[in-house]
């Protein structure tokens, strides 16, 4: 099943080959493990947000998950030459809209900056969808379909719905 | 492949449970900052963006992927910033909405 959807998707699936030797294996574990502490940081956070008195805490605990998550993706990248490039200048791109977008907002615009970010989260989840979608041409099967068009749907109404907002 | 993908349905429902879970009974004080800290998790389609970007080969992958990257840090990086922002009012006692 896994060598099915990996013929499919080589580019993402590029890590896991049929064959792994043991050391491999072992780190295929390991980031699996470590996308399981994300999302388990992620709930903390969310949890400790909930308190006054805790939730500046639940921002950083969030945070660290995200961390994690990023740094556990890195041994599954294989970066063609524009890959590298682009993954790159888009981070600090990124990096550079965001601080700088959060920390020069106004006070009483800061709603309206969340729904923004939110917007622009859910127009990444519709490109990386169609990106995706792109790699199989004209037949995808419908395991990578019905995700993906849920992602698109849903990415873009929130993408326009922000930019109304 | 279908066993993959019931296997994602079963992760999803189970989020849903824990998401309404987590969320509910939050005092109305802490509603937009929680908002905020939400919409800063689902940045992790950063991880998706950079999965897709680092493995662009055609002209059409490379513009997307640059765009979603781009999009996608913006919401982490900016979502985490303003969360911040809010909750630096939160010494302790609740500060109000000054």
């Amino acid at each position: 099943m896994r060598s099915l959807r990996c013929s499919a998707a080589p580019s993402i699936c590029a890590a896991w080959p049929p064959n792994l030797s043991p050391k491999a294996r072992a780190v295929t574990v390991v980031i699996a493990l470590a996308y399981l502490l994300a999302a388990v940081l992620f709930i903390l956070g969310l949890k400790q947000l909930s308190s006054p008195k805790g939730a500046r805490n639940g921002n950083f605990t969030a945070a660290a998950g995200m961390v994690i998550a990023l740094g556990a993706t890195v041994p599954l990248l294989h970066f063609t030459k524009a890959g590298l490039e682009i993954t790159a200048v888009g981070l600090v791109i990124g990096t550079l809209i965001g601080t700088v977008g959060a920390r020069m907002v106004r006070m009483t615009a800061i709603p309206q900056m969340v729904a923004l970010f939110n917007g622009v989260g859910g127009g990444a989840a519709a490109l990386v969808a169609v990106a995706e979608l792109l790699k199989f041409g004209v037949h995808p099967p419908f395991a990578e379909v019905f995700p993906s068009v849920f992602s698109i749907v849903i990415g873009s109404v929130s993408f326009a719905g922000s930019m109304v907002a | 492949m279908t066993n993959e993908l019931l296997n994602e349905l079963t992760f999803f429902v189970l989020a849903i449970f824990v998401g309404f879970e987590v969320i509910s009974k939050v005092p109305t004080i802490l509603h937009t900052p929680l908002m905020s800290g939400t919409n800063a998790i689902h940045g992790i389609i950063l991880v998706g963006a950079i999965l897709s970007a680092a493995g662009a080969d055609s002209p059409v992958t490379v513009v997307l992927g640059l765009v979603a990257v781009i999009l996608a840090t913006t919401n982490v990086v900016g979502g985490f910033v303003v969360t911040d922002r809010m909750l630096e009012m939160f010494k302790g006692r609740q500060a109000a909405k000054k």
